[in-house]
């Protein structure tokens, strides 16, 4: 192997390093908490920092499938219109895969009417619980990067089973250290 | 030789991802804070650092103060700062430099890039 093309292989491992280093974060980040504040905090987090969106929210399926936000970070939650289960959102919810746009500087005056960019269907147990939906990024981003494909498949396959074990976890005691937590776990495994 | 970086964000996960890429680098330990009142106190609290990696957009204090703060304080002065954010801009840019920081990383970061600013700064191959 020459030195050039030797170089380059260190520079390929330590993208591939960083991209897991990422995912590894992101990953455990998600379930570090059994609070919904907090989980919906860290995929806005995540999302802003790892991703560089901008405007984006978390909706979650009504009774009706209309999606109805309950995060938002560069709108405010309630300037978020709920949404129909139709166009990207309904190729989201069918396919069950992330409806991936390419960027472009038009982007930069979406709004939250028009279709998003980025739709992210979050899963939870075998179902398609809601949607994360970006409409503007970071100006400094110009494209969509292999790492942002893999954060992206990531936040689909395990922000909604995050998010669906906090809410389970909030409304269904007992916790750890209560009198009847083992039972709770034998119970279920009977 | 060993390194210390100061880790200053808000961000738990940018925090974490951070730091897990500054241990890439050969005998560099971290010390982390949530927020420029909070590095003040770990400032003042230990060994001067090798390099502070700071957010601006934070609660309390920001990035910003905690530039000027840190370039006022005759025992920190010649620590390089390397600035890490979300504000692209280029006059946000020519800000953080103006006021004393030594580098400028506009988020998303790739750690590789992290990596190297950091090295150069402290002089390390």
């Amino acid at each position: 192997m020459s030195q050039a093309n030797l170089e380059q292989h260190i520079q390929d491992i330590e993208i591939e390093n960083s991209n897991l280093a990422s995912l590894y974060v992101a990953l455990s980040q998600l379930h570090s908490s059994l609070e919904v504040s907090e989980v919906l905090g860290v995929i806005v987090e995540i999302m802003l920092n790892f991703v560089g969106a901008e405007t984006f929210a978390v909706l979650v399926s009504d009774e009706d499938e209309t999606l109805r936000a309950i995060a938002a970070h560069g709108v405010a939650v309630g300037d978020v219109p709920p949404v129909a289960n139709e166009g990207v959102f309904a190729a989201a919810r069918v396919s069950g895969e992330p409806q991936i746009s390419a960027l472009s500087s038009q982007d930069r005056g979406r709004t939250v009417a028009a279709p998003p960019v980025v739709c992210i269907p979050l899963h939870a147990a075998g179902e398609v619980i809601g949607a994360l939906a970006l409409w503007t990024f970071l100006p400094q981003k110009q494209s969509f990067t292999a790492i942002d494909h893999e954060i992206i498949q990531l936040m689909s396959k395990s922000a909604g089973t995050a998010l669906e074990a906090a809410r389970l976890a909030m409304t269904a005691p007992p916790s750890p250290g209560d009198r009847g937590y083992y039972e709770a776990f034998a119970s279920l495994l009977r | 030789m060993p390194f210390t970086a100061l880790v200053v964000e808000d961000s738990p996960t940018m925090r974490q991802l951070l730091v897990f890429a500054l241990k890439r680098i050969r005998d560099m330990t971290t010390i982390e804070a949530c927020d420029g009142v909070d590095a003040l106190k770990k400032l003042a609290g230990a060994d001067k650092p090798d390099i502070i990696l700071t957010d601006i957009n934070m609660p309390i204090m920001d990035g910003l103060k905690l530039v000027q703060r840190v370039r006022a304080d005759e025992r920190l002065r010649d620590v390089p700062i390397v600035i890490i954010t979300t504000e692209g801009g280029a006059e946000d840019k020519a800000r953080a430099l103006a006021l004393g920081a030594n580098a400028y990383i506009a988020k998303p970061i790739q750690a590789p890039q992290v990596i190297r600013q950091v090295k150069e700064l402290l002089n390390i191959g």
